[in-house]
């Protein structure tokens, strides 16, 4: 069944939106994050215009996290109080993200920056977070000794101690609020939700349990992902809502299937997917920057 | 002004005005089967048949030319540096036709000679695209074109060959037109033109208006007329949406 898209000017088959959203909700109630790596170039792929893709899919992110989240929180997985943290701070950083993103694109060569920071930080958390979940798995396996809630070292010996009691932890708020600044920095220059960068860093920076960042982070990505929902269809109308739900349809019932199977997973299990998940985004990235392109060429619609 | 400039412009005038009447000597009646296509949710494309007479007894070919809207389109070139691949320079075209099709009656190149096919705007290399700023750093200007047509085809919007005239009779002539799912809205032109003797020798034009209707007309007019309101709406549908979802799983 074929439906023609208004805004994206356009018509596709119902069922395929459908399964990509189920598919990419999926991965965003089991592992905390918005799925536009994913969706995105699904989107491009079936011919939508990109920039009708980046708009429409932060709706359908803000749907599938709401929906993640909920899950989650029946469940008792979330932070909330680390959540409001991260969101107030992230809000913060984003603004200073816009600014920093124009002065870029004034001094040109900004996708440049963009393409290479991604792939460079992806490659890194990737290969970090798959060899330390691996080896305890590896530890896990042999039997041996259990390991310690989270590691302690610089970060812990700040001031301006606060109780998290969710996380069970007892650190410094400039932690998480640096944290989320950085972040709020990162999604507005990068045009990404910043749920690969996030993850990790509740996971080792913070020393949060992983079954409690999962639903942390789909509340931190709420508000993210409806911020940039409403900045896309205000300045650019670029939102097909249409797209949207027909893709949310699919992702709201896939994310409440992802959560049921993520919280089955032990936390490591759950960390060594995401890292190999990091791992073949980074290198789909690295492949198409590196690879010779089979059409040198690309048109779009110009926007003087 | 003097006198003798005065009598130069009425002569380029009257000059003028002598070529285009032998351009058009007659005019060619046509008409299109629409004159109007809805876009509704469940529009898949469309096929639109141009008719016409031909002038005179002498028959001849005709050459067909449906144009749809301007829109102003970037091609970018991707160049290696430092071992990776980034778009480096573009071009910019101010007025590609957002659809092109040429009509018929046999072998282009046959009916009329380059010189009238660029004159006349026949074929897929005499579009006339007019480019605007743009820094055209290695490779020439005729590559961007052509990358251009050739996405614009792959789309579906161009048409690398032309859709045969087929004659009805001693002077009636049809040619079918397919329009895609993804057909720019607005207003397509057609210029028909009869050719005799590689001259083209009467002209007719005819026009249709593309629009989205119903729904799809409501949600486009409601996301460019107030856009924050719908910015709101479209967030408020996931809100909604998210939580439904989560009640209805509650329960099993």
């Amino acid at each position: 069944m074929e439906i023609y898209l208004p805004i994206a000017e356009m018509s596709v088959s119902i069922v395929l939106l459908l399964g990509m959203g189920v598919g990419v909700g999926f991965l965003s109630g089991m592992f905390g994050v918005g799925g536009g790596f994913l969706m995105t170039p699904l989107l491009i792929f079936i011919g939508v215009p990109p920039p009708v893709a980046v708009a429409t899919e932060a709706n359908q992110i803000t749907a599938a996290s709401v929906s993640g989240f909920l899950a989650h929180w029946r469940r008792g997985n979330v932070d909330l109080k680390m959540g409001f943290v991260l969101v107030v701070f992230g809000a913060i950083g984003s603004v200073l993200g816009v600014w920093l993103f124009r002065k870029l694109r004034s001094a040109g060569q900004v996708d440049e920056f963009i393409s290479l920071t991604f792939v460079l930080f992806l490659g890194v958390i990737g290969t970090l977070m798959a060899l330390e979940s691996g080896r305890s798995i590896l530890r896990r396996r042999r039997g041996g000794r259990r390991e310690r809630m989270h590691a302690h070292y610089w970060v812990h010996g700040l001031p301006y101690k606060m109780r998290f009691r969710k996380s069970k932890l007892y650190i410094s708020a400039l932690v998480p609020a640096g944290i989320g600044f950085c972040v709020g920095v990162m999604s507005a220059t990068m045009g990404v939700g910043g749920g690969f960068i996030l993850i990790p860093a509740m996971i080792y920076i913070l020393g949060m349990p992983t079954a409690m960042v999962v639903g942390t982070s789909l509340f931190q990505i709420i508000f993210v992902a409806a911020n940039s929902t409403l900045l896309h269809a205000g300045s650019n109308q670029t939102v097909d809502i249409l797209l949207a739900l027909i893709l949310l349809l699919g992702a709201v019932v896939g994310a409440q299937f992802g959560t049921r199977i993520g919280t089955r997973l032990r936390g490591e299990e759950l960390r060594i997917l995401l890292a190999l998940l990091v791992i073949a985004v980074c290198a789909k990235l690295a492949h198409d920057l590196l690879a010779t392109p089979v059409d040198i060429y690309s048109t779009a619609p110009f926007i003087g | 002004m003097g006198a003798s400039n005065r009598s130069k412009i009425t002569s380029a005038l009257l000059c003028i005005c002598a070529m285009s009447a032998s351009a058009f000597a007659e005019s060619l009646e046509v008409d299109l089967s629409h004159h109007s296509i809805g876009i509704h949710s469940s529009f898949t494309g469309a096929e639109v048949l141009l008719f016409g007479t031909m002038q005179g007894p002498g028959g001849g070919e005709i050459v067909a030319v449906l144009r749809g809207p301007n829109q102003p389109v970037v091609v970018r070139r991707k160049a290696r540096t430092a071992g990776f691949w980034l778009n480096r320079s573009e071009v910019v075209f101010e007025t590609a036709p957002g659809y092109y099709a040429v009509g018929a009656s046999g072998p282009l190149d046959t009916i009329l000679d380059a010189r009238q096919r660029a004159a006349n705007r026949i074929g897929l290399n005499n579009i006339k695209l007019v480019s605007v700023g743009g820094a055209t750093r290695g490779g020439g200007f005729a590559e961007y074109y052509e990358a251009l047509l050739r996405h614009k085809v792959d789309q579906g919007l161009y048409f690398p060959e032309p859709s045969e005239v087929q004659f009805i009779g001693t002077n009636l002539f049809r040619v079918r037109f397919d329009f895609p799912s993804n057909v720019p809205p607005g207003t397509y032109q057609a210029a028909v033109h009869q050719v005799s003797d590689g001259r083209v020798i009467a002209s007719g034009a005819a026009s249709l208006v593309v629009r989205k209707i119903g729904i799809e007309a409501r949600i486009y007019r409601t996301a460019h007329d107030s856009p924050w309101l719908y910015g709101i709406l479209a967030v408020v549908l996931a809100l909604m949406a998210g939580w439904l979802a989560s009640a209805i799983f509650r329960r099993t």
